[in-house]
């Protein structure tokens, strides 16, 4: 077997030409109307909005930075143009229960009109009612009532008096009541004087004190009764007085509306209690009352049991008037509350006071007949909104509870508005690990959202798709208000969104890095002077991103150049090999070379993983490394045990390893060791591996290379310096410039490497060799070394085992 | 004779206090002249020996008026109820005055209201009351102490009524008498200055024009010290409901009325008492 091709050039970068573009600059392109790269997306979308079905309602999940919620919001908004406008919603005082409101729902637009009718209402209800109740037509019946009374009772006081009076006794008013004397020069005599009298004459007075006595009680016990007719007396003339006052007010609005039963059943309520409480109301408005100060101020504030405004007004939780379509609403504190509205308080003498007036909507009122679209996560952190949203939906009514109400936390007095019928359309978004914890673990969700748009997070680098992307760059920049980009910058953009995805046949459809890329161009090209955007400002944004960003990288290359962490790029070593790592930090990625090195000794076959032994490696990287005792047992000792015991370790690493992309280097590294044969430290490897040899893709590729060639580069690039990479990841290829460069100019190798025999070789520069049929390799081959130097480990264990069994047969 | 004219001076003002309705209305409006003249205010809480009598009785029980249950009269209850109504008119008395800042006295006494009130009179310059104390027919008779106050001696003494206080424009009935000559002072005494309101308006009491003319004279004569203006209207008779329908008309604030003078009888001037709902000073 020869030894594999590198990759030449033209292979590590994919390069979109152009002049393949018909426009100058983006200013000459159309904005994109499409979605870009989602058909996926789109056609859930559609169907979600159409389908008219309960619980379809939509969750859309994909990774942050894909636009989700501006494509929700673009279909919801271009559906919702051609719906109707949904009607308008009001709360009413219920006169019989004042804790549990009465909802009204209008036609759009008409709630604005009833609850401006009922204000002008309530201010000519005001001047009507002191109108009719200063009358002199109800002044004089009203002191007519009260004079009778008066007359009434004066008159029953009087006859007793008067008897009083012709028995020479007077009546005496005591602090407590009244009580009769016999006065003489207008003083009771006093008992000296009563004494004097004729014994017959003191009896007399006795029994007429009593008689008298006797008669004032039963004037007395009289009287509240007097006063009781008076009051119902009163009252009759001030529901007479307040009717003929509002009923025409009242008629006139009933005839407005007499199309609408619920605001006609509004208008006799109120009506029947303004008659009932007219007197009260215009009693409260008295500054002259004998009401002390307080109390007054109490009950003329807002929302005052007397108070005609808010009495009789109209909460217009839902108003229309100046909608145009069905509602699309975004929100975005989806907090209990915010969703499902709440009922507000009002702090009066230190206690909380609600009213009608007080109910707030919600999201759910506003975006009711329409859409409503909230962030999952957002939703999901807030106490109890998602179960609030839920049993909204379950329901299909939108009920207002407080919080404290619903965990039955508060028992004071709350309002119980009348729940509105629902009718909303909702899409969710999130990350894709809620919807699927959703989705597992509520089992309400499934019911409830049962169409996934799931957005990708990458697309085909096509012809087509790099002329759309071309378009979305049009488009973002003009959103923006960026310069143009040329065409070049275009392709440099487009490039750049492959790289994002690290994969060079495919583009990135997360708009925000594009989109931050975009501004940050423009900022470049703002600072160079110049009114359009050209490549060399994309590729500064770029380098300014990355520069910004490698604060971490620059220390670790610098660690490996000092010599502090043991990197060699040069000379030949046994059992040891170059792996390469990838580090992320935030959205930034790094290739790190780590030194991994193998040693073998007789033993019974394990390979001890010595990052699992610590709890540094991941089960990722333990799997990689039981891959490998199956690869050396069935390759090599099938015949016999695998005698050996290998150690395989990271070298200088600290931080835990996990991912099994370095598991050919490990094999390298292990056969290197067993067949003693050096390796070239001028090479660096990457890839897993299976139990037949066979290399296979891994993920980060572009910056495992960079990050070896920046060790390579800073130290002076050899020409014999070179990363092996899986073959399958020939198609990832998008690196930097540099990187380029230097494997035009033979600098710098990428081989790609199908199998452990294809690298092994270039590794050690010594043929692999192919198994014959009896399945032995060509003498001098590195397998045959490795199965011979496993065959001798094995004769000397069964050596010394069978010395074992002996010296036990002696003793 | 016409009595010379001369300038009516008020330097103390004796309310009688019993802490019914009217006689806080009397307190307020006594704060108010106080204030007007700088004089000193001197309230009096009679403590009616009649009540302490009644207890000796055993047959003589106190009806409630709310409840209608019939007591036998403590002595003991009779003095602490007085006790704290004492007390709360004193709490009244004192914020009021104190608030107003004028000079004050407060005392209290026992014995017959009347006779008590009127020998407090004697000392002030002006004597004022509630149209009636714990009267039970409020709201036609007029209180015993007002009604006994006609013939006794005094000078001046405003009746006031729950729910009024002294308004503009001054109304004075004058039918020649001396006691009409010094109700004019105190109508210019109870103004604050010449331009200070409507004109004082002067009830010329007679059948006979020619008379009226004359009285107008009269009165023009006595009040041309003053730079008041007055108006002069006739009133033909001291009829009680032909006066109240010329105040309702005039739109009267406060009525200032001869006492003992020529028409005035007593009994006119109860009917005016008990009818007019009106601050009323009565001038002898």
């Amino acid at each position: 077997m020869g030894m594999i091709p590198e990759l030449e050039s033209t292979q590590l970068y994919q390069r979109t030409d152009p002049a393949q573009f018909d426009f100058r600059t983006t200013a000459d392109l159309e904005a994109l109307s499409e979605v870009l790269g989602q058909p996926r997306v789109a056609a859930a979308m559609q169907f979600g909005i159409e389908i008219e079905q309960e619980g379809y309602n939509i969750f859309a999940l994909g990774p942050t930075g894909t636009g989700k919620r501006d494509l929700i919001t673009t279909y919801f908004e271009q559906r919702a143009a051609h719906e109707a406008v949904p009607d308008d919603w009001c709360y009413v005082n219920n006169f019989e229960e004042h804790h549990q409101p009465k909802a009204i729902r209008l036609p759009a637009g008409l709630g604005a009109v009833y609850r401006d009718d009922m204000k002008e209402l309530v201010e000519g209800l005001g001047a009507a009612l002191s109108a009719a109740f200063d009358s002199e037509e109800y002044q004089a019946r009203r002191q007519a009532i009260e004079e009778a009374f008066q007359e009434q009772q004066s008159q029953a006081f009087h006859e007793v008096q008067e008897q009083a009076e012709k028995e020479g006794l007077a009546l005496l008013r005591t602090p407590g009541g009244v009580a009769f004397a016999r006065v003489e020069n207008g003083q009771v005599l006093s008992p000296e004087q009563v004494s004097a009298l004729p014994k017959e004459e003191q009896q007399r007075m006795e029994n007429e004190v009593e008689k008298l006595q006797s008669e004032l009680q039963k004037v007395v016990r009289q009287v509240p009764a007097w006063q009781r007719d008076v009051q119902e007396k009163l009252k009759a003339l001030n529901r007479e007085i307040a009717d003929f006052a509002v009923g025409g007010l009242i008629q006139d609005l009933s005839e407005k509306y007499a199309a609408y039963p619920a605001i006609i059943a509004h208008l006799r309520a109120v009506q029947k209690d303004i008659i009932e409480n007219a007197h009260d109301f215009l009693q409260s408005a008295e500054p002259e009352g004998n009401m002390p100060a307080l109390l007054r101020s109490i009950n003329q504030q807002p929302g005052g049991a007397s108070d005609l405004a808010y009495r009789y007004q109209v909460n217009l939780l839902v108003d229309h008037s100046q909608s145009k379509g069905a509602p699309v609403v975004y929100e975005d504190n989806p907090t209990y509350q915010n969703l499902l509205g709440r009922v507000e308080h009002r702090a009066q003498m230190g206690a909380l006071l609600t009213d009608f007036n007080l109910i707030k909507p919600g999201a759910l009122h506003k975006a009711n007949g329409g859409y409503l679209i909230v962030d999952a996560r957002k939703l999901l952190l807030q106490p109890y909104a998602w179960e609030g949203l839920k049993r909204a939906l379950q329901s299909g009514q939108v009920r207002i509870e407080s919080l404290g109400q619903m965990l039955s936390l508060i028992s004071t007095i709350s309002l119980e508005p009348q729940p509105i019928p629902l009718d909303v359309k909702i899409a969710l978004y999130g990350e894709p690990m809620l919807y699927y914890l959703l989705y597992q673990h509520d089992p309400d969700f499934p019911e409830l959202f049962k169409v996934a748009a799931d957005f990708s997070h990458e697309m085909d680098r096509d012809h087509g798709n790099q002329h759309r992307y071309a378009r979305l760059i049009a488009t973002l920049a003009r959103q923006k208000q960026l310069r143009p980009f040329e065409r070049t910058a275009v392709a440099r953009v487009i490039e750049r969104s492959a790289r994002l995805v690290g994969d060079a046949e495919k583009l990135s459809t997360q708009t925000r890095p594009i989109s931050d890329l975009l501004q940050e161009a423009d900022y470049w090209a703002g600072k160079a002077g110049q009114d359009t955007v050209l490549a060399e400002h994309v590729q500064q944004a770029i380098d300014a991103q990355i520069y910004r960003a490698d604060r971490l990288r620059e220390r670790m290359q610098e660690g490996i150049q000092r010599e502090i962490v043991l990197i060699d790029t040069t000379g030949e070593a046994v059992g040891q090999v170059n792996a390469l790592s990838v580090i992320l930090l935030g959205n930034f990625a790094f290739g790190r070379p780590s030194r991994i090195t193998a040693r073998v000794r007789l033993g019974k076959g394990d390979v001890i993983d010595i990052e699992r032994e610590v709890d540094l490696g991941g089960p990722l990287h333990s799997k990689g490394v039981l891959i490998l005792a199956g690869f050396l047992g069935a390759r090599y000792a099938r015949q016999q045990p695998l005698s050996l015991s290998a150690s395989l370790v990271f070298e200088q690493s600290y931080g835990g390893v996990d991912g099994d992309s370095a598991s050919s280097a490990e094999l390298y590294a292990l056969l290197s060791a067993i067949a003693e044969a050096p390796i070239r430290q001028s090479l660096a490897v990457t890839g897993s591996v299976n139990q037949h040899g066979v290399v296979q893709a891994i993920g980060g590729v572009n910056e495992k290379i960079e990050g070896f060639f920046d060790v390579c580069q800073a130290r002076g690039l050899t020409g014999e310096q070179g990363v092996l990479i899986p073959a399958a990841n020939r198609q990832h290829l998008m690196l930097r410039e540099d990187v380029v460069a230097a494997v035009a100019a033979g600098r710098f190798h990428v081989y790609p490497v199908e199998t452990i025999d294809q690298g092994i070789e270039l590794l050690t520069g010594i043929p692999a060799g192919e198994p014959d049929e009896a399945g032995e390799y060509p003498e001098g081959s590195l397998n045959a070394r490795v199965k011979k130097r496993l065959a001798e480990l094995a004769e000397v264990r069964e050596a010394l085992g069978a010395s074992g069994r002996e010296k036990e047969a002696k003793t | 004779m016409i009595a010379e004219p001369h300038e009516l001076t008020i330097r103390r003002i004796l309310v009688a206090l019993d802490a019914s309705p009217h006689s806080l209305a009397a307190l307020d409006a006594a704060v108010d002249l106080a204030v007007r003249f700088q004089a000193e205010l001197a309230g009096l809480f009679v403590e009616d020996e009649n009540l302490s009598r009644l207890a000796e009785y055993a047959f003589v029980h106190e009806i409630g008026l709310f409840s209608a249950v019939g007591r036998p009269v403590s002595g003991q209850e009779i003095a602490r109820r007085i006790r704290v109504r004492v007390r709360h008119v004193r709490q009244v008395f004192t914020l009021s005055t104190s608030r107003a800042r004028v000079r004050w006295s407060f005392r209290v006494t026992r014995g017959v209201v009347l006779s008590q009130v009127v020998a407090a009179a004697a000392e002030s310059d002006l004597l004022i009351l509630g149209r009636a104390g714990w009267s039970l027919l409020q709201r036609k008779r007029l209180g015993s102490t007002v009604r006994g106050l006609l013939p006794e001696p005094f000078r001046l003494a405003l009746v006031i009524k729950a729910g009024t206080c002294i308004g503009v424009p001054l109304v004075a009935v004058y039918d020649g008498s001396a006691a009409a000559d010094r109700a004019l002072q105190a109508a210019v005494a109870l103004r604050h200055g010449p331009q200070d309101g409507p004109p004082l308006l002067v009830l010329l009491l007679t059948e006979s024009p020619e008379k009226a003319q004359n009285l107008q004279e009269k009165a023009t004569a006595r009040l041309a010290a003053s730079d008041v203006p007055v108006r002069y209207r006739r009133l033909m008779s001291a009829n009680m409901l032909y006066l109240a329908d010329v105040l309702q008309t005039e739109r009267c604030g406060t009525l200032i009325l001869p006492a003992r003078g020529a028409v005035l009888q007593n009994d006119i001037l109860i009917a005016l008492l008990e009818n007019i709902e009106l601050p009323i000073m009565l001038v002898t």
